[in-house]
């Protein structure tokens, strides 16, 4: 896929990979701080999850209701070959430091543990071609009262040129 | 001394009241403020239980303040009224004007009075309890009066208004929360837009006696209008939304309909949906009539998987081009002379 129209390809398989996946959607929307007594919410396109998975660069702010959320943020980091371009894409794990601490750790590791195994995959790729490879993660603090991780995600994507040569 | 001169010693004797000044004045303080409020101090005012849609109360009262010297305590008045009246987030009507019970009542024993502040506008939304647009007269105090109203994004203004609102507390108040959103404008063509940011029920509370009574304050955010939900025509915010069943198929022996059991109308790509047919016939029947379905699968965006005990299966092709498409099933009863149809559109993740 070319030009910009990658992002929007790469974020909806993003965004449906973890709205599919139970174990994701139950860290995001329980807040017990017992993994092992977690409800099950439903998964999928109507999941109650849905609203705390974003496709662009989200925080919440000070006013917002307390939750969990994934957000995302593109980048290209170099693009001269016309054909080939790698692209970065940012995950960011932003959890309410009020339930940050379940007994089996904490919500943003945890969450980001899950991203890292959907996503950081060589052979059967969610999108891109060659893998997608973990470039960098940070723990950091989004805003007053809720911190996470960025992690730093990389793959190569068609550039313009690739859509002549078909 | 005996002991009845001990008594004696001991009291206080008064020295100008008789005693029973206290009883005379009591026993008529109440009737003559009746008295008072049929003469021409008093005025007929309709006295609501904390919602406009609910049967007022008709009754004499005394308005006081009524002239007011500056533009702030135009909105602050006091009601006189019989005790055991008043309650704190009741509505009174009067002269055409919506106004709110704001302070807790108390009575001096021969009236009752509580402070009163002008609804200076009604908002509009759709009731978390029944679904229906509801009216509530509100008032409102700018929080950023000294403010541009503006806020500097990065490529862009938008509007930054703060407000401070106070409706009273009831059972359908109370279930609006942060993130609630409502039209709050006197223009009607390009209104604004407001976001419920902090909602506090308890600092105008009337105390754990009168539950509940007293107001709720919320803090609100202007945000932007969206044209997709948002209706200018009702001024209700979040108005449009899709119903769960499409156009029901009306006939002489009875009524077919389609429900869309996930509730919403839509169809994420890759993924499936249910779609119940319901026959519902005009009188007795012993057995339902036949029925046909038939679909516009929209050049394959979708396709029908099943169809089992009346339960249309409906999955969405896997290809993110087809977003924006709409489906359409069609259920016909040729026997009642029916047709029902509904329309799914596709979406993305």
């Amino acid at each position: 896929m070319a030009h910009f129209l990658t992002f929007v390809d790469e974020k909806e398989t993003l965004r449906k990979a973890f709205l599919e996946d139970q174990e994701l959607v139950d860290l995001l929307m329980n807040t017990g701080n017992n993994v092992a007594a977690f409800e099950h919410f439903s998964t999928g396109s109507k999941s109650p999850a849905g609203k705390r998975v974003k496709k662009h660069f989200y925080v919440p702010g000070t006013t917002s209701v307390d939750g969990n959320f994934i957000s995302m943020r593109g980048h290209v980091a170099y693009a001269d070959s016309n054909v080939i371009k790698r692209v970065d894409l940012t995950v960011y794990i932003i959890c309410n430091e009020d339930q940050m601490d379940l007994l089996q750790g904490s919500r943003a590791d945890l969450l980001a543990d899950r991203v890292d195994r959907l996503v950081n995959n060589w052979s059967d790729t969610l999108f891109g071609y060659g893998g997608i490879r973990l470039l960098s993660a940070d723990e950091v603090q989004f805003v007053d009262g809720y911190s996470g991780w960025e992690i730093a995600y990389t793959t190569c994507e068609r550039n313009m040129e690739a859509d002549r040569i078909g | 001394m005996s002991e009845e001169s001990k008594k004696w010693y001991r009291m206080t004797r008064p020295l100008f009241n008789s005693g029973y000044e206290d009883d005379e004045f009591f026993a008529y303080g109440q009737e003559g403020f009746l008295e008072q409020l049929d003469t021409a101090l008093g005025m007929d005012v309709l006295l609501y239980d904390k919602r406009i849609d609910a049967k007022p109360q008709k009754l004499r009262a005394i308005v006081q303040s009524r002239t007011a010297d500056t533009f702030n305590s135009a909105d602050d008045r006091q009601i006189l009224c019989p005790i055991g009246t008043l309650h704190c987030g009741q509505y009174v009507r009067f002269e055409g004007g919506w106004w709110l019970v704001a302070g807790i009542p108390g009575n001096n024993r021969i009236y009752e009075k509580a402070f009163i502040w002008k609804c200076r506008h009604n908002i509009r939304f759709l009731s978390p309890v029944t679904g229906k647009v509801v009216e509530y007269p509100v008032v409102s105090e700018n929080s950023t009066q000294y403010g541009t109203g503006e806020e500097n994004k990065t490529q862009m203004t938008v509007g930054d208004d703060q407000h401070l609102v106070y409706l009273p507390y009831n059972e359908e108040t109370i279930m609006l929360d942060n993130q609630f959103r409502f039209i709050m404008d006197k223009n009607r063509a390009q209104p604004s837009v407001f976001r419920v940011t902090r909602v506090d029920p308890v600092s105008y509370a009337a105390g754990e006696e009168a539950f509940a009574d007293g107001l709720i304050q919320w803090s609100v955010i202007e945000t932007q209008f969206n044209e997709a939900t948002d209706n200018r025509e009702e001024m209700v915010a979040d108005f449009f939304r899709r119903e769960q069943g499409g156009e029901p198929g009306r006939g002489q022996g009875g009524t077919v309909a389609l429900v869309d059991l996930d509730g919403d109308r839509l169809l994420t790509v890759g993924e499936t949906k249910k779609i119940r047919v319901e026959l519902t016939p005009s009188g007795e029947t012993e057995a339902l009539p036949a029925y046909t379905l038939s679909y516009d699968l929209a050049d394959g965006a979708a396709e029908v998987t099943g169809v089992e005990d009346g339960v249309i299966t409906l999955a969405a092709a896997e290809d993110t081009k087809n977003v924006g498409k709409t489906v359409t099933v069609r259920a016909a009863v040729e026997e009642w002379d029916a047709e029902a149809s509904l329309e799914i559109q596709i979406v993305g993740w």
